[in-house]
């Protein structure tokens, strides 16, 4: 029998041999980082591009806001209330250093023996804190002087800085009582000068205002003004005394 | 492929590392410097919007809770201009009332003392009167009850063989000083 003839041309495959698959496709890290690092350039360049825009575009709004802000500004009406301010303000100082010459001249009379004259009394207001109060006294005697002396040191309101000018005049030679050989009389002029400090402190304004109705509710327009009413009416008027 | 080439790489990273240095960092500076503005703008609009709610809630007080007789009596105490005229008509009818004779008025042009007695105008009247010691005190008490201020700055008082006295005595009232608001 003849032997079956290998005629098939399909190669037989040999099982030992392996078989030959297309190759595993490389994977480089470096170029993993490279496009990570490509894409997450581009993806940031957009974030930020958006979020820039969106920046600008708050800054924007705020710009205007301020603006409007700004606008609302009322400069007019600023100056009107500070004006108004700075008057309360100094209503308010001079209130507060008010004094009253009433008061000093009480003091005055309140610290002045029976038997002393004031023959010249001048007030001057230093500052707003202090008064100098210089007075010229005339006394008939030493003795009275002396107590005056101790009287005004140890007043309250009266502050004594000093005493001055002190002149002492007992009979003078044009009297006959001076040539005689009788005893001169005891009789002496002593007048001296005291500089005193009162503190406005002390001497503030007291006065008991009465109640007075509103001047809405006032009806003097047909009527005739009092005396004192004049002062008023002409101080109706905000802008003049 | 194209992309794994290593041509490609290297401009894939030249572009990233440009994009980041010369768009995405400037860029982040940029935005640290808006939200600074951002902020300032806040906080200064903040600061002016504050300032007009005060400034509205003073109009509103200025307006509507004050009442108009205090705004008058305060103009009336400080006022923008003194007349000087009006003033020595005042002392005079005082006098008159106070009975004590008015010899002279004088009066002399405001001087601004806005370092002593803040923005205020100083106007002095110099006068010289003549009568009783109580009707001096009298008339006195009526300068200090006055509805602006009278202050009596110089008293000089001099004591006479009779009962009157003579008295020279300087007068100070006080205008607002407005040109200090301008």
């Amino acid at each position: 029998m003849p032997e079956p003839t290998n005629t098939s041309f399909i190669p037989k495959r040999n099982p030992m041999q392996k078989e030959n698959r297309p190759g595993r496709r490389k994977v480089y890290v470096g170029t993993i980082i490279v496009q990570i690092l490509f894409f997450a350039a581009v993806v940031a360049a957009g974030s930020v591009y958006a979020y820039e825009s969106k920046l600008n575009s708050n800054l924007d709004t705020e710009i205007l806001g301020l603006n409007t802000s700004i606008a609302k500004f009322n400069e007019t009406e600023m100056r009107r209330v500070l004006a108004f301010d700075t008057r309360l303000i100094a209503v308010g100082y001079r209130l507060a250093h008010s004094a009253s010459i009433v008061s000093l001249l009480a003091a005055v009379e309140g610290s002045t023996v029976k038997d002393v004259q004031i023959t010249q009394l001048t007030i001057e207001r230093q500052d707003d804190k202090n008064f100098t109060v210089t007075a010229d006294l005339k006394t008939p005697s030493f003795d009275m002087a002396l107590f005056q002396r101790q009287i005004l040191e140890g007043t309250d309101t009266l502050v004594v800085s000093s005493i001055s000018d002190l002149n002492l005049k007992n009979t003078p030679p044009s009297d006959p009582l001076f040539r005689s050989k009788e005893t001169l009389s005891d009789e002496v002029i002593v007048s001296f000068k005291a500089a005193l400090t009162v503190d406005v402190e002390k001497i503030r304004h007291k006065v008991s205002v009465p109640e007075l109705a509103p001047l809405d509710e006032l009806n003097v327009v047909d009527e005739q003004p009092a005396l004192g009413a004049a002062m008023e009416e002409a101080n109706v008027n905000p802008n003049a005394i | 492929m194209m992309i794994n080439s290593f041509f490609t790489q290297i401009v894939m990273t030249a572009i990233a590392l440009g994009v980041i240095f010369f768009y995405v960092q400037p860029t982040f500076t940029n935005i640290g410097e808006i939200q600074e503005s951002i902020l300032l703008y806040q906080t200064e609009r903040g600061k002016v919007n504050e300032v007009n709610i005060k400034l509205a809630n003073h109009t509103r007080r200025l307006n509507d809770e004050m009442s108009q007789s205090d705004i008058r009596s305060l103009m009336t105490y400080l006022p923008d201009t003194v007349d000087h005229m009006a003033v020595s008509a005042d002392i005079l009818n005082m006098a008159v009332e106070a009975d004590v004779f008015l010899e002279s008025i004088r009066s002399n042009e405001g001087v601004s003392s806005s370092l002593s007695t803040g923005p205020s105008i100083k106007h002095t009247f110099v006068l010289g009167i003549t009568g009783t010691y109580s009707n001096i005190k009298a008339f006195l008490a009526k300068l200090e009850q006055n509805n602006y201020p009278l202050e009596t700055h110089n008293f000089v008082l001099s004591a006479s063989e009779t009962d009157l006295m003579k008295v020279t005595l300087s007068v100070v009232t006080y205008s607002f000083n407005n040109s200090i608001q301008q």
